[in-house]
């Protein structure tokens, strides 16, 4: 058996058709990763937004940024969701029976990606006001962390590579 | 179905100034580009996208009724465009 940490990589080297397990141990690694909590670069327009008694730096966690920017500004998420809220939010997508899973590689890393019906993933009372009905779920798994979360409207502008392997 | 569908005032405020805002933002994000890590490019590549739905929802408001303030920010933000989307497209092959 592979290892958890090569699963991504063998199997798009490979191209070999993922098993039923295989597949399993991509969602259920997704579902229990954190979220990426590196210092990343924070846009300019998002600079000195505060939220929940922080206030966004030139460069913050990434968590922290992706949370800002899904409730501040792009109002996917309702005013007040908690860095907790929306990790529940995601790792609800990634359970989604009916949700599906691509795998691509990167700038030489790896990644895990689940779309998912945001209706059945993100509370009512936690969507905001421009919610969108897809939700993409990204983890790097060599970084085992949830890289971001976000609604989108149309599956042909989502920002995954061409060459990305459905296996789901 | 989780999508609001609306092309109010307030609709269209929020898009000029978030589209303003993101357009803007390219050009120092291409100074510091070759400086970031892996995972900054990663997230930048996967959200463009919202920028550009926000950015094709515009253009469909656009082709309807704009007061004249709206339709001045409307055209800064087609010659922003204009002028950012090569070095964007750049960023987004790399």
């Amino acid at each position: 058996m592979v290892g958890e940490d090569h699963l991504i990589s063998e199997l798009l080297r490979s191209g070999h058709e993922a098993t039923p397990a295989e597949v399993g141990r991509i969602l259920s690694r997704m579902a229990t990763a954190p979220l990426d909590v590196r210092l990343v670069r924070v846009p300019g327009y998002l600079r000195g937004q505060p939220y929940g008694g922080r206030t966004l730096q030139r460069r913050d966690q990434s968590a922290f940024v992706h949370l800002v920017k899904r409730v501040r500004y792009d109002r996917q998420w309702a005013e007040d969701t908690t860095m907790a809220d929306y990790l529940e939010d995601l790792r609800r997508a990634v359970r989604q029976p009916d949700a599906h899973l691509l795998i691509y590689a990167r700038h030489g890393e790896h990644h895990a990606g689940v779309i998912a019906d945001t209706d059945l993933a993100v509370p009512v009372g936690r969507r905001g006001e421009l919610a969108l009905p897809n939700l993409l779920v990204v983890n790097s798994w060599e970084r085992r962390a949830t890289r971001t979360g976000y609604q989108f409207f149309a599956m042909d502008k989502v920002g995954i590579p061409g060459d990305a392997r459905w296996l789901k | 179905m989780a999508q609001v569908v609306r092309s109010t005032a307030a609709e269209i405020e929020f898009l000029l100034s978030t589209l303003l805002d993101e357009w803007q933002d390219v050009t120092e994000l291409a100074d510091q580009w070759p400086t970031l890590d892996t995972a900054e490019k990663e997230d930048f590549q996967l959200e463009w996208t919202l920028t550009e739905e926000r950015f094709e929802r515009m253009r469909g408001i656009a082709s309807l009724d704009l007061t004249a303030t709206q339709r001045a920010r409307y055209c800064e933000l087609l010659k922003l465009v204009a002028q950012n989307r090569p070095v964007l497209e750049s960023l987004l092959r790399v």
